[in-house]
């Protein structure tokens, strides 16, 4: 069984609510950093490393292709070859899968595969308007036509913004989505908010017992130094269940129910997997975490349930792998909101669901809310969109090494109407 | 395509832009300027004025331009009035090329230097590469010398005065970009076309000379006033810098006013002269001989250095950061840097940035991937595939073995340990290791980056390999290494110990800190001896004392004066509390100007006194009699790398040519002898002079660092 691909390793920053601890690095920054501690921990030199996969949720048009940025500015050989990807939510889901088959495929034999995404660092964007008219001027001869390009444009063109996020053919921002799932799904405010305590208290907990110390690394923050940042600064650890009633709805001011405090935060953050064969590690030394035994990726209309993709991509990576979602140990899914989670809690439950949305006779599983998140997910320790996928991984596999378990299902959905799901095995 | 004879320094290539002449000493991998190859050049320029091209460009064939006038030549000169004449032949080769009847272009890539540069300048154009090779300057001053083929005149009326006084005052060399924009060079290209552009100068409208000279002599003679201030401004500047201590600067600002007030051809006579009167002071002989002393430093020692691409570094303290910083900026190599607290390392990642940030020449994306070199951890991890690991923890032997286990266990069998220890054996360090072979000292001196010297220190059980791998990555730190054997106090620290001790008994005995310390600074000295304590820190020079007492006794017995200090809590700057006053800066501590007057109490000090005519004479030769000592005991190579070591680790005066040079060629072996004698029975056992200075006189034999001149 030495062709399997091993996940040798996982490194993450701690993750930071946007404009917070991490504001200081840029995704460049934050990608190096973690690619950097990466090949140290596993005493590689850089020569060692093929191919470095990337992604990236919130795109940078000066720097569009961050994989070969990080190995320009970081201590690795420059000519480690590197690519970029992006797939919203599920981008660190798809570089780690990407990577796999290249791996397996014999085309490279080491990558270091991951994700990193900077809200602080969002580009602010501009009128569709001025930037056409910018472009003209860049080409413009004289400085006449210049002013008359100028000229054309209103004042509302000029007023820059951030990102909303919102799906293009929709509208509807992630908020509005969720919120439309927990309406169809009768999710309630309370469901929601036990969910979201619960998130926090599993990751506040994990971080007490020291789980999650192997796998994060520290970042110092320029420009003082003196700003230590050891621990995700988005996990509440004397989280308290009675506050999450005070918060009033944002998406649906009205007749919402999803607040701050069940969604997960804008953050900052950035997580990388060394990745090879079984063989490759077994000739380095290296003890791998654990191995990709399937995975799957899918889509569906947008309008519909936007975040309802677990629900589809989970039982084809279970086919794969010929598993029923009773076989597997651990359950690692991505929490976008608790509303979304519940609702796709409820789909893989639902025979109604499987039969007229999925054309399956038998709807997907029971959830064991036992093996389900165990170290709470991303609306507590948040959710640098490209990040998130190498983060679950590299969770996952720790914790099933922890418990001595064999299997473990990761799932996320994205934007889109993307769904992601994947097999681990430990080593 | 015609070629004149090989084995001239000159080449004559012609096609059809014009004709290129390749400077390209025979035998030689640089190209140097001195009569042979001025005869050559002259031989050249009268078979192009036979036949004369349209436009001449001179360009080397070798990797650099021209690295100046031979140093030897100076060594082997026998008179001032030699070395003038052989100045004004130069001037006049100088004149040839600036009178040719065809422009002529210098195309410069690599060092442009000295007389290379006077060269360039007596051009009609220059153009330079635009590498980070390509340096231009003129130092002859570093050399206690001035400009000798032209450079007096000529530059002041290319790049104006102040530019011109700046670069002939201080010897620096221009980058490119800085070149460009002082008017030094007319153009700057990528070194694929610079023979092209060269060409392409060459054929602008020629410049009238005679009304842009007039136009440029007026503009330097036009106002007295203001060329009074300038002067005045230069001489200051260079008084503050070297009190007086070196004459060449002064006497190139007499000459550079000669060939501004009194014309081009006064100037050139005044130049020629003083490049005579120079070379023969002793100041120009002590730093002739410290040049060359200092470019043997390059030869390897002994064993076959392994290649360095990674290191590591255990304390991210002042030292650690400091190494760190060198490390990854001017070497080129990652660092996995270790403190047990993230807080520690925080401080160190703040230093390195500053050094970092300090080097404007950088681009930024070039600085910020110098910073992503350095890998802090507070863990073990990433130490496996370092080839060195530098430990910078606090001088505590048994903290060094804790760290020397822990990293053995993890590092490669052929991995280098090096611990930054002032004073600490290495041979007690390595006697914990598994492999003593591996264990060595790189001892490096606070500010890393700013201090030139690394002495690499072999114990008796370092294998050659590692003395060598230690060598060159401490070059390739940008460091004048020497190496020196194991012994207390190895040689730095040993000769540095009982001249601080010398200003402590001054002050025991009533003389003030700030005028003992003021003595030393004009004396040539970086920092008095009390602002160095302070600096270095007072517990770290008690401890020092103790190890040396321990190692040669009653010699080495220190004054109780600095132990009183430290008992009192005075650890210097790094607790605030001195010899000097300080405030709070943050997190660290900044001086005050002045002295901490509650010292003379705490110390039981009357204050007050005066500062007796012998005291800088008692500190001095404290410290070159130890240094005498050390050579006997075999600490040194040679005398040459002693000299390197007090001048460029512990800042003794370089017009002194360092302790050794200071002795054979200053104040000579018996003099010296009869100096310390008269000491030893005055302040005593102290001073009782080394075995090798009784030998040295005895024999008549020298140290060989008084080249001959």
């Amino acid at each position: 069984m030495n062709d399997r691909v091993a996940i040798v390793d996982g490194v993450r920053t701690p993750f930071a609510k946007r404009g917070g601890a991490l504001a200081p690095f840029d995704a460049v920054d934050l990608g190096t950093s973690v690619v950097g501690e990466l090949v140290e921990r596993n005493g590689l030199s850089g020569t060692e490393i093929d191919q470095v996969v990337f992604g990236r949720v919130i795109l940078d048009v000066e720097r569009p292709n961050i994989a070969r940025e990080i190995v320009l500015n970081s201590h690795l050989p420059d000519d480690v070859e590197a690519y970029s990807v992006s797939e919203a939510c599920i981008t660190s889901y798809r570089t780690t899968v990407n990577a796999a088959a290249s791996i397996a495929g014999g085309n490279v034999d080491v990558v270091v595969a991951g994700g990193v995404d900077t809200l602080s660092h969002a580009p602010v964007v501009v009128s569709d308007n001025l930037q056409v008219t910018l472009n003209k001027v860049a080409d413009a001869r004289s400085i006449g036509d210049r002013a008359r390009l100028l000229a054309e444009l209103r004042p509302g063109d000029l007023v820059p913004r951030s990102p909303d996020l919102e799906e293009p053919t929709t509208g509807e921002t992630m908020g509005e989505a969720a919120e439309r799932m927990a309406k169809i799904n009768g999710i309630g405010r309370d469901e929601q908010d036990d969910f979201a305590h619960r998130s926090h208290s599993l990751a506040a907990q994990a971080w007490e017992r020291g789980d999650f110390d192997d796998e994060v690394m520290t970042l110092v923050a320029p420009p003082d130094y003196t700003e230590i940042i050891a621990r995700d600064r988005t996990v509440r650890y004397d989280t308290d269940r009675r506050e999450y009633r005070k918060l009033s709805p944002v998406f649906d001011r009205k007749h919402g129910t999803l607040t701050a405090g069940n969604s997960t935060p804008l953050t900052d953050g950035a997580a990388a997997l060394l990745m090879m064969s079984e063989a490759r590690a077994l000739d380095m030394g290296l003890e791998p975490l654990g191995y990709l035994r399937s995975s799957a990726f899918t889509a569906v209309d947008p309008s519909d349930q936007l975040l309802i993709g677990p629900v589809y991509a989970t039982p084809v990576a279970l086919d794969r792998a010929g598993l029923k979602l009773g076989d597997v140990d651990l359950i690692d899914m991505h929490e976008a909101f608790a509303a979304q989670m519940l609702a796709v809690i409820k789909s893989f439950e639902s025979e109604d669901f499987a039969r007229s949305k999925m054309g399956r006779p038998e709807p997907i599983g029971e959830i064991d809310w036992n093996i389900l998140n165990v170290n709470g997910g991303s609306i507590a320790i948040g959710h640098p969109f490209a990040a998130t996928g190498a983060r679950q991984i590299s969770q996952t596999l720790r914790e099933l090494r922890r418990r001595d378990e064999e299997v473990a299902l990761l799932t996320a959905c994205a934007a889109g109407g993307l769904g992601a799901a994947m097999v681990l095995e430990a080593a | 395509m015609t070629t004149t004879a090989t084995k001239s320094a000159f080449r004559v290539e012609r096609g059809e832009a014009g004709a290129v002449l390749w400077f390209d000493v025979p035998d030689s991998s640089v190209n140097v300027f001195r009569p042979d190859v001025e005869d050559d050049l002259e031989a050249a320029l009268t078979e192009l004025d036979a036949e004369p091209p349209t436009a001449l460009v001179i360009a080397s064939a070798k990797e650099s331009f021209c690295v100046g006038a031979d140093v030897d030549m100076l060594r082997e000169a026998e008179s001032s009035e030699q070395l003038s004449s052989l100045s004004r032949s130069a001037q006049q080769a100088m004149d040839r090329v600036a009178a040719l009847d065809f422009p002529m272009v210098a195309a410069i890539e690599g060092d442009c230097l000295g007389a290379g540069l006077e060269l360039a300048l007596a051009c009609d154009y220059r153009v330079a590469a635009d590498t980070p090779s390509t340096r231009l300057g003129l130092p002859e001053v570093q050399l206690g010398l001035i400009p000798g083929a032209g450079g007096t005149v000529r530059l002041p009326r290319l790049i104006g005065i102040e530019d011109a006084l700046d670069m002939i005052l201080t010897g620096k060399r221009l980058r490119p970009d800085r070149a460009k924009k002082k008017g030094l060079v007319d153009d700057l290209v990528h070194p694929a076309v610079l023979i092209e552009t060269a060409f392409e100068l060459a054929g602008k409208k020629r410049r009238d000379r005679s009304v842009l000279d007039k136009a440029r002599s007026l503009a330097l003679t036009g106002n007295p006033v203001g060329r009074r201030i300038v002067f005045s401004k230069a001489r200051g500047s260079v008084m503050e810098r070297t009190h007086g201590n070196m004459p060449a600067p002064l006497r190139a600002i007499d000459v550079i006013r000669t060939g501004v007030a009194d014309g081009f051809e006064a100037g050139l006579r005044a130049e020629s002269d003083a490049f005579g009167e120079l070379a023969f002071t002793p100041e120009a002989r002590a730093l002739i001989h410290l040049f060359g002393a200092r470019s043997r430093t390059k030869d390897p020692v002994i064993g076959t250095p392994r290649p360095v691409s990674k290191v590591g570094v255990i304390g991210a303290g002042l030292m650690g950061a400091g190494i760190t910083a060198v490390t990854v900026a001017d070497a080129g190599v990652p660092v996995r840097l270790r403190d047990l607290e993230w807080e520690a390392l925080g401080a160190g990642m703040r230093d390195i940035r500053d050094e970092v940030e300090g080097r404007r020449h950088l681009r930024p994306p070039e600085r910020k991937e110098i910073l992503a070199r350095v890998l802090p951890t507070t863990g073990a991890t990433g130490f496996a595939d370092v080839d060195v690991v530098i430990e910078a923890v606090v001088e505590k032997i048994d903290v060094k073995h804790q760290v020397l286990a822990e990293m053995e266990s993890i590092i490669d069998p052929e991995a280098l340990f090096a611990t930054n220890t002032s004073s600490i054996p290495i041979v007690d360090i390595a006697a914990k290791a598994e492999h003593p072979g591996r264990v060595l000292g790189m001892h490096y001196f606070s500010p890393v980056p700013q201090v030139p010297l690394l002495e690499v220190v072999a114990g008796p059980q370092t294998n050659p390999d590692a003395v060598a791998t230690a060598v060159q990555l401490g070059s390739r730190q940008g460091k004048t290494v020497i190496v020196v054997n194991d012994g207390p106090g190895f040689y730095t620290s040993r000769i540095l110990a009982p001249y601080l001790d010398e200003a402590a008994r001054l002050l025991a005995e009533g003389a003030p800190i700030e005028k003992i310390d003021r003595l030393m600074t004009e004396f040539g000295f970086p920092l008095g001896p009390f602002r160095l304590l302070d600096e270095v820190g007072l517990d770290i020079g008690v401890e020092i004392s103790e190890i040396l007492q321990k190692g040669f006794g009653d010699r080495m017995e220190p004054n109780p004066l600095l132990e009183s200090m430290v008992e009192a809590g005075r650890f210097g700057k790094k607790n605030g509390s001195g010899f000097y006053r300080y405030e709070r800066d943050g997190e660290d501590w900044k001086r005050v100007d002045e002295v901490d007057e509650s010292v003379y109490e705490a110390v039981g000090v009357e204050p007050g006194g005066t500062v007796p005519d012998d005291a800088a004479d008692r500190m001095l030769l404290r410290m070159v009699n130890e240094a005498l000592y050390a050579f006997g005991d075999d600490i040194l190579a040679t005398a040459s790398d002693g000299d390197i070591g007090a001048v460029f680790g512990l800042g003794f005066p370089a017009h002194l040519g360092g302790p050794f040079h200071h002795v054979e060629i200053q104040r000579g072996v018996s003099r010296t002898l009869a100096d310390l004698e008269d000491f030893a029975a005055r302040y005593g056992f102290r001073f009782q002079p080394a075995p090798a200075l009784a030998e040295a006189a005895r024999s008549g034999a020298g140290f060989g660092t008084g080249e001959a001149m």
